[in-house]
Order: structure tokens, then sequence, then C-alpha cells
């Protein structure tokens, strides 16, 4: 082999004649996939920057410990464990819409993308019934010191009414959530089907 | 709005994938090989393009944008998928038509041959050097593989005439 013989094999390479109703009949394909993902990915961030939003709602659960500290004077227990309540939920969200939004779902094959949609809504429950359980062990003590305040029970009803609202807000909040995820993973399963 | 964007893109995509789609096809091939699966790496460097058509003004030339769109996709792949292994010649051969029935048999044998005497003659380089060998059997010149790898142009000289002779020292042992 010689510099003669590369410059014959460049000709060569040149002249290879690529066959174009092959290629475009790919290009094709894949643009169509690409547009569906593009759709996928729309709503990955949506979720991702939904949950990113909620997470700061831990940092305010977080410092209404103070005034039930200071103002309520409930006990330092109750008041750190209501503190940690809100470091840990709004830490677990804020790290879920990260994980949600550093998924690649233009780059995954779609059977990967479609396991990775699954896992989050699983990711979704488990998130869901933590919280519900981490919850009730603090609302329950935290109605009790509430239910036996000095200044009588309009601290408790008052407590009671500001459940009731977060508890439907939090439910829209969750069902919207859920309506994402369901979204995103029928969105995949639909470019699967026509594959 | 959306709409006109997304047939405007649409569009683009189309026209640069009819003239371009074989360029980019043969990029994909040196890369990926007959032993690997060129369809997987076509189809991720088409999807990058049609991707990077959102954020495409114009700047360079369509032609640089393209090879550097798919070398990169081609380096990126090539270091995720070091051993990888794929679906054969099937999908080269049907792209580069040479699964044609109608081309000559002996032609098509001797274009096979030569298209994986390339690839293995080019196949132990670094990735860098193999987007420099790409762009020269194209024919491209100095200025575009400058603009395309990011090196100067006294540099893509230097390393053009090292990669050559270091294909003729790999030639003589095939």
């Amino acid at each position: 082999m010689d510099e003669l013989t590369l410059e014959q094999l460049k000709k060569s390479w040149q002249s290879t004649s690529v066959s174009e109703s092959r290629l475009e009949e790919t290009a094709e394909r894949v643009r169509a996939v690409a547009k569906k993902k593009r759709k996928s990915m729309g709503i990955a961030r949506k979720m991702s920057r939904d949950y990113l939003r909620i997470s700061l709602l831990g940092v305010i659960v977080m410092l209404l410990a103070l005034p039930l500290y200071y103002v309520i004077e409930a006990p330092l227990g109750l008041c750190i464990f209501y503190g940690i309540f809100g470091l840990i939920m709004g830490s677990l969200n804020a790290v879920f819409g990260l994980y949600i939004r550093n998924i690649d779902f233009m780059g995954l094959p779609v059977v990967q993308a479609i396991d990775k949609a699954l896992l989050i809504r699983r990711m979704q429950w488990t998130l869901l019934a933590f919280g519900i359980c981490l919850g009730l062990c603090l609302l329950i003590p935290l109605g009790m010191v509430f239910w036996d305040l000095p200044e009588g029970r309009s601290v408790f009803w008052g407590g009671v009414a500001g459940g009731i609202i977060g508890l439907a807000i939090g439910i829209s909040k969750e069902r919207k959530f859920f309506r994402q995820s369901r979204a995103l993973l029928r969105a995949l399963q639909a470019i699967k089907a026509g594959e | 709005m959306k709409r006109k964007q997304d047939a405007v893109r649409t569009a683009r995509y189309e026209e640069l994938t009819r003239q371009y789609g074989g360029l980019m096809a043969k990029v994909c091939y040196l890369y990926a090989g007959p032993g690997a699966s060129f369809e997987d790496l076509y189809q991720e460097t088409l999807i990058n393009l049609w991707l990077g058509l959102e954020s495409y003004r114009g700047e360079a030339k369509a032609s640089t944008w393209i090879y550097r769109l798919a070398l990169n996709t081609c380096i990126t792949w090539h270091r995720k998928n070091d051993r990888h292994t794929g679906s054969g010649m099937t999908d080269v051969e049907a792209a580069f038509g040479l699964s044609d029935t109608a081309m000559d048999p002996g032609a098509r044998a001797e274009q096979l041959e030569q298209l994986q005497m390339l690839h293995s003659m080019i196949a132990d380089l670094n990735p860098i050097d193999k987007a420099i060998i790409t762009l020269w059997l194209d024919e491209r010149p100095y200025e575009e593989i400058s603009a395309v790898t990011g090196l100067s142009k006294n540099n893509v000289g230097v390393r053009l005439t090292r990669i050559k002779n270091q294909l003729i020292e790999k030639g003589k042992t095939l």
C-alpha cells in the first residue's frame, strides 16, 4: 500500500453510491418518532418543573416550625419533627424533579423510555405514600397539642380548617402529577405502537 | 405559530436529509463499520439533526454544520459503544444500495470489499483522526476540516500527513 493506493481508495469512496430511497425512508421514520418523542419530553419537562416548584413548599413548612415553637409554644421535639418533615418532603420532591429532568427521552430507545415512565409512576406512588405516612405521624400529635392549648379550641379548629384547605390543594396537585405521568406513558406507548 | 415553525423545520429537515443523507450515512459507516449497528448510529444522527434544527440559524455553511453534527454524534456514540456489536452488514448493504439486485454482482462485491477495507484501515484511529480522514476522503478543503474539528489549518495538515502514513503502514499488513 502506498500514497497512490490511498488516493484510489479515496476515489472509490467518493464514488460509492448511496441508496437514497432507503435513507429517505429512514429519515422520514426518524422525523415522525422525533416529533412524538419531543411531545413526551415536553410533558416530562413540565412535570419536572412542577415538582421543583412544589419542593419550595418544604422550605415554607420548615420555616413554619419557628412560629410553632415561639408563638404556639408547641413542644420542641414536635417542632423539630415538623421542620424535618418539611426538609425531607422538599428534598424528595426536588430530587425527584431533577431526576425527571435528567432523563433524555429523546435519546433513549422507546422501550427504555417506557420503562423510565413506569418507574416515574411507581416513584410517584411511593413518594405519595411516604408523604401521607410521615404527615399522619406529624398531624396526630400536632392536633393533640392544639386541642390542649389554654387559648381554647379556636386554634385547633383553625388548624383543622388549614389542614382541609391544604389537603384539597395537595389532592389537586397530586392528581395533576399523576395525570402528567399517565400522559407521558401514553405518549411513549403510542410511539411504540406506531413502530 | 408553532405549527408554522414545525412545517418550516420539517421542510428544512427533508431538504437536508435529501441533500446530505448520503454524506451522513457514509460518516456513520466509517464509525460504526460492518460489525456494528450502522442503522442505529444513522438514526441517532438524524435525531440530532432534527433536534439541532431548532437552534441552527445558518451561521455555518450547511455542509460544515452537517459534518460537525454527524461527527460529534459518531464520536459520542463511539465512546459509549466501544465494544458495540450489531446487526452486521445487512443495514449497510441496504443503505449503500449494495443489496440492489440490479447491480452487477462483481461490482457489488468489489465495492463491499473496498468499504470493509477502508473501515478496517481506519478502525484503530482515534475519533478525531477518524473525523479528519473522513473529511479528507470527501475532499473537503482544509478550511472546512478546521471549522468542523476546531483544529487550526496547520494542525490539520500535520495530522493528516501523519494519519495517511499510519494508514499506508496499516494497509501493508491487511
